[in-house]
């Protein structure tokens, strides 16, 4: 009996992929002007449609309020999600482990520890505002010094990945890296101010809001990067599916390969940490639903599938987490979580009924 | 020009304060297109260190390896995955990948920087899945399979990266019987029907010796023999090798004797063949060694009736027919313990 390729090879183009991929980007272009419609201050969706074109508005307030706070907080979540998904997918292939996300490295601890020095400890007190108190750091050096500690983390992982061979010596390595910076973090905290403190735990909220033109055009550039660089890992990434040494014996040089992955994965999820925080969720769980949407476990697929639906989970998160029509936000991380927790123990019970489980 | 071939070779770790842990020192050793070797030795002789060095996964620490006349210590690890490919012991734990899909990975070092698998990439994937026989499951997810047939996935993959060496490292480990079989069996037709070489290690001496063109015995002591598996009966290397305590290799029937304390002897009479043959076992199983002269404690005689077969049990005393031998050893045993 004879199949078609096309249905015997997982992940190859044909048109159910095709469909959920179209299907991805149309609710990624409509979340992304949601994203642009919704908030607390209602403006007409043609008038949104006048001002992104560059007709100007009949309210300047609206024009402002579009470019400089709705547009940036879109293009934010939508790199951060797309970018945290391929990061938690690099891990989760590289270890083979279903639990793997971008922070297993200890990268994000890491990014924790380098605001919180900055945050916790500079200067001694008594100022009023928060912002005021960092000075000329701000938010641009939250973010410098998030990719310092999340860097600091990564040369130490690359320094030990050239002794070890197992790569599960270097999950459990990094997983000690981040719970060691995460317990320097708690003493910080134990000597900082109340108002310094919360300063520190508004930024471990995560949110996509707050950057400039200037630190977008950062974020888009080393995400548009990281991510086509990421294309020419998809043939290494495969073959690491099989596991270390088989990937060793078909003539993939491990090492190498092992730290171009860790650098991606640091640059993707580095640059979002130090711009929006810590966003738990989506790179653990974006993975799983892909592989789960599209049968495969194919990287050529999973990559742009990662990019799409990491993006939109992101963009759906910020919408919610702003609580349209009221005028509060809720922290996006918990929004994260709790949106995805529910679809993710949906998909573990929907497959193992069906005798599959997830894995990577 | 040999597939490998191993000169002056020694084997083994090295240590962080620049010491060595040598396992096999000046092996010289060759191996043709078209062989099969089968690598037997106990646990912890060194196969895995040997094979792992063969396919230059681990340097060696003296001497060369040469693949179809390269020596491994100067090409890339592309270059030498198109001459060796391997099979190892434990089953892949992977999902949403199909059987296709896993062979098609074995395309790696032949295949550009994106993987794109060509027509010709596609030809070498299907001949690599039927010479398994495995076509017919070409669409299924690789964690449906059994273990069994996810090994037969992994030699298919071994093959379809194409390389005239293939090594196995305990491929049949963790399968039962028939699959074991059924796997040398697949091995062996690939070395003589498409002409590579299959180099593995097991630990089922008595299936490596039926299907071996060469065995090469490793020893605990660093001491290795190559030779055909009956030579190395004939000249006592496998009894020498393998004894363990009480337990002995038998170079008369070709298989391990389990010590059995002897209880008396036994004269097994009438049909011959499969019958008298298992007779014979399962006399010998509770300790009655067959001889063909009076006198012995116990008679057996196979005799046959029309329709089926029966034993007739002579002990000094009694006689009892049987129809099965379940009963006639059950009675044996009470019987003795009455005595």
């Amino acid at each position: 009996m004879k199949y078609p390729i096309s249905m015997i090879l997982s992940g190859h183009f044909n048109m159910r992929i095709t469909g959920i991929m179209i299907f991805l980007l149309l609710s990624l272009i409509i979340l992304f002007f949601l994203e642009l419609v919704l908030g607390s201050v209602a403006i007409p969706y043609p008038e949104i449609v006048r001002i992104l074109t560059g007709q100007g508005s009949s309210h300047d307030s609206w024009i402002m309020i579009i470019y400089n706070f709705r547009l940036p907080k879109a293009m934010v979540g939508l790199c951060a999600g797309a970018c945290l998904a391929i990061a938690g997918l690099f891990m989760q292939t590289l270890f083979r482990n279903p639990l793997a996300g971008p922070d297993v490295l200890g990268l994000s601890a890491g990014a924790g520890l380098g605001v919180a020095i900055v945050v916790l400890s500079a200067g001694t007190a008594g100022a009023s505002s928060i912002l005021g108190n960092l000075g000329f750091f701000g938010s641009v050096g939250i973010a410098i010094a998030a990719s310092f500690g999340s860097g600091l983390v990564l040369l130490m992982i690359l320094a030990v990945s050239k002794r070890v061979q197992n790569s599960m010596t270097l999950l459990i390595l990094g997983l000690m890296f981040g719970y060691t910076a995460n317990s320097f973090i708690s003493i910080l905290m134990h000597f900082a101010l109340a108002e310094r403190i919360q300063a520190y735990t508004i930024w471990s909220f995560g949110s996509f809001g707050g950057a400039t033109w200037d630190q977008i055009q950062v974020l888009v550039l080393f995400a548009v990067l990281g991510l086509i660089y990421s294309i020419s890992l998809i043939k290494h990434l495969n073959v690491l599916l099989l596991g270390d040494q088989y990937a060793e014996s078909m003539g993939l040089d491990l090492i190498r390969t092992r730290n171009k992955i860790f650098i991606i994965t640091a640059v993707l999820s580095g640059v979002v940490t130090a711009f929006c925080g810590p966003i738990g969720f989506i790179g653990i769980s974006v993975p799983h639903l892909c592989r789960a949407l599209f049968a495969t476990a194919n990287h050529c697929i999973l990559i742009p599938a990662c990019i799409l639906l990491g993006a939109c989970l992101a963009l759906t998160a910020d919408i919610i987490a702003s609580v349209p029509g009221y005028s509060i936000t809720l922290p996006l991380n918990a929004i994260t979580s709790l949106i995805g927790a529910p679809v993710v123990i949906w998909i573990i019970f929907s497959k193992s009924r069906n005798g599959m489980e997830v894995s990577v | 020009m040999g597939l490998i071939k191993i000169d002056k070779l020694t084997i083994g770790y090295k240590k962080r304060k620049n010491g060595e842990r040598k396992v096999i020192s000046h092996l010289n050793l060759d191996m043709k297109s078209g062989e099969l070797i089968c690598l037997v030795g106990p646990n912890g002789s060194g196969k895995s260190t040997l094979l792992k060095t063969i396919t230059g996964l681990l340097p060696p620490l003296d001497g060369e390896v040469f693949l179809s006349g390269r020596n491994i210590r100067s090409i890339s690890s592309l270059e030498r995955a198109k001459l060796v490919s391997m099979v190892l012991t434990n089953p892949v734990q992977a999902g949403q990948l199909t059987v296709y899909d896993v062979c098609s990975l074995g395309r790696y070092p032949h295949t550009d920087w994106m993987g794109s698998l060509a027509q010709e990439d596609h030809d070498m994937i299907t001949a690599s899945l039927d010479a398994i026989g495995i076509r017919h499951f070409a669409h299924r997810y690789l964690h449906e399979l059994s273990d069994g047939e996810r090994q037969k996935v992994m030699i298919a993959r071994a093959l379809a990266q194409n390389s005239k060496l293939i090594i196995l490292d305990e491929p049949t480990a963790f399968l039962d019987m028939p699959y074991r079989i059924e796997i040398m069996h697949i091995l062996k037709n690939l070395a003589m029907n498409e002409d590579r070489g299959i180099l593995l290690s097991t630990h089922d001496l008595d299936l490596a010796m039926r299907t071996a063109d060469r065995l090469w015995v490793v020893n605990h002591d660093g001491s290795f023999h190559d030779g055909a598996p009956e030579d190395l009966v004939l000249n006592g290397i496998i009894s020498q090798v393998f004894a363990i305590g009480e337990i002995s290799y038998d170079a008369e029937r070709g298989h391990f004797h389990m010590p059995v304390h002897p209880k008396g002897s036994a004269r097994i009479t009438g049909e011959n063949g499969k019958f008298r043959f298992w007779t014979e076992r399962a006399m010998e199983r509770i300790g009655y060694i067959s001889q063909e002269n009076e006198p012995a404690e116990i008679h057996v005689h196979i005799a046959p009736t029309e329709s089926c077969i029966t034993w007739i049990i002579k002990t000094p005393g009694t006689v009892k027919k049987f129809s099965n031998l379940t009963d006639g050893i059950h009675w044996i045993q009470t019987l003795k313990l009455v005595v």
